[in-house]
């Protein structure tokens, strides 16, 4: 009896305060993707801006390869290290983040971006591009930290559903070379009320509610040179399935992941995602189904719970239970016959 | 003679003309129109966007060079939607509006206007 207490006394101290999901070991990957449909129309492509600065060396070069291959494409359209890499994707893309090295304090996260059918500086065409990054996850507050300990943002692939974070956390540390922000970016609004009467449909798996949707409050950003300007907002929204924590899907302009590949600013919509939503609303079915509209759950390892038909087990009471009735009907029976004599 | 005389001119003609044709290749004649494009999305008269751009282009010898960015312009109009975002990019290789909405029914989309566009 004092092993056990001893046991659970000390189980309990050893827990930490963000308890993590189960499903989240060594191996286990997510990946999400944005489908290009076939019939594509020349209005429908993915921008994704990089900074040469902050990509990792071999991207760098890899695009600088691209300068060499396109002579008749205008001089102004080459890869500069002053300028933001501007691509155009008319392809496929894919998000992946692999758990690959899990200890007691913390895990290492891979996350690979794969783009395809694209066009460098708008006019240099490359059939692929492989972005990736290793992030380092603390797991005693689920954020993730850079070489100095320092916390540069949360994960943007899953949360711990009975901790998820709160309004005013940060989301994103916007520590970007010549790029102008007011403030990072931090947690706005957590709704448990989006989508809770619809099924959300992915590539991967249906998913039902309830959910955890979490949006940052948007930040405007300009990066501005001698001829040339960016504007818009940093925003980032994700919807999260409530048992697992794992994200369903997401819509962002930037997130801490992609900031980390160097990836500063991107603007992407999932047009087959949109395609199967518009006729979802055509046949009258949004009220029940739905379909998000950014990156949405391609594939996983991650073994969901399933709901199963529970059945009573098998059991010799229910004949007591027939036994005891008829002895109750026989005794009301006599007792009515009795009264009546 | 006559015939010597014509057929050195017609030999002097096409010789001018070559060398004439070899010198237009390295004299570059630039000129410099406006480009413009826009993307309209309507589904009914109260609900609408419109993404426009526009701006003056380097063309030299019917090739793309540049867009002149201190031309461009970004417009955005729109009723009867959430816009979430107006995102303006310039550089001399590309200048894009695009407007991102989201409509009372609860889809998101982008209307995206474009140049280089005529003139590409």
């Amino acid at each position: 009896m004092k092993k056990l207490f001893i046991f659970i006394f000390s189980f309990l101290l050893l827990s930490p305060a963000y308890a993590l999901p189960s499903w989240f070991k060594e191996g286990v990957y997510v990946k999400y993707a944005l489908l290009m449909p076939n019939d594509r129309n020349s209005k429908e492509f993915h921008l994704f801006f990089l900074h040469p600065a902050l990509i990792s060396h071999d991207v760098y070069q890899k695009l600088l390869q691209v300068n060499e291959r396109w002579k008749d494409a205008p001089e102004v359209s080459k890869v500069r290290e002053d300028k933001l890499i501007g691509l155009s994707v008319y392809g496929n893309v894919f998000l992946t983040f692999k758990v690959i090295n899990v200890t007691e304090e913390s895990a290492l996260i891979n996350v690979t971006l794969e783009l395809y059918n694209i066009s460098v500086n708008f006019w240099r065409p490359l059939d692929a591009l492989n972005i990736s990054t290793l992030l380092v996850l603390n797991l005693t507050d689920l954020t993730y930290r850079d070489e100095n300990g320092s916390v540069i943002g949360r994960p943007s692939f899953f949360i711990d559903p009975q901790n998820p974070p709160k309004t005013g956390d940060l989301f994103a540390k916007l520590d970007i070379p010549g790029v102008y922000v007011e403030d990072d970016l931090k947690i706005g609004n957590i709704s448990y009320t989006t989508h809770m009467n619809q099924t959300l449909l992915t590539y991967a798996r249906n998913f039902t509610p309830p959910y955890i949707t979490v949006t940052a409050k948007p930040v405007s950003m300009a990066w501005i040179t001698k001829d040339s300007s960016l504007s818009g907002r940093y925003r980032f929204r994700a919807t999260y399935d409530f048992m697992s924590g794992v994200m369903v899907g997401s819509l962002f302009t930037i997130s801490p992941e992609f900031l980390e590949m160097g990836v500063v600013f991107t603007t992407f919509i999932d047009y087959t995602a949109t395609r199967n939503l518009e006729e979802l609303q055509k046949n009258g079915e949004d009220k029940v189904k739905w379909w998000l509209q950014g990156f949405n759950l391609y594939e996983t390892n991650i073994e969901f719970w399933e709901p199963k038909k529970v059945e009573a087990p098998e059991s010799s009471m229910k004949y007591f239970f027939i036994v005891g009735l008829f002895l109750l009907i026989i005794i009301l029976v006599k007792r009515l016959m009795g009264e009546r004599k | 003679m006559r015939r010597l005389l014509a057929g050195m001119l017609l030999l002097g003609s096409l010789f001018l003309s070559l060398a004439a044709a070899a010198n237009g290749i390295s004299l570059l004649s630039c000129w410099y129109p406006w480009d413009y494009d826009t993307d309209v999305r309507q589904w009914n008269d109260n609900e609408w966007v419109w993404a426009g751009v526009r701006g003056q282009v380097e063309i030299c010898d019917g090739q793309f060079q540049r867009i002149l960015t201190d031309t461009v312009k970004h417009t955005a109009y729109w009723k009867g939607v959430n816009v979430i975002d107006v995102v303006k990019y310039k550089s001399p290789e590309r200048a894009i509006t695009q407007i991102h909405y989201r409509r009372t029914n609860g889809n998101e989309g982008y209307a995206t206007a474009y140049i280089p566009n005529f003139y590409r």
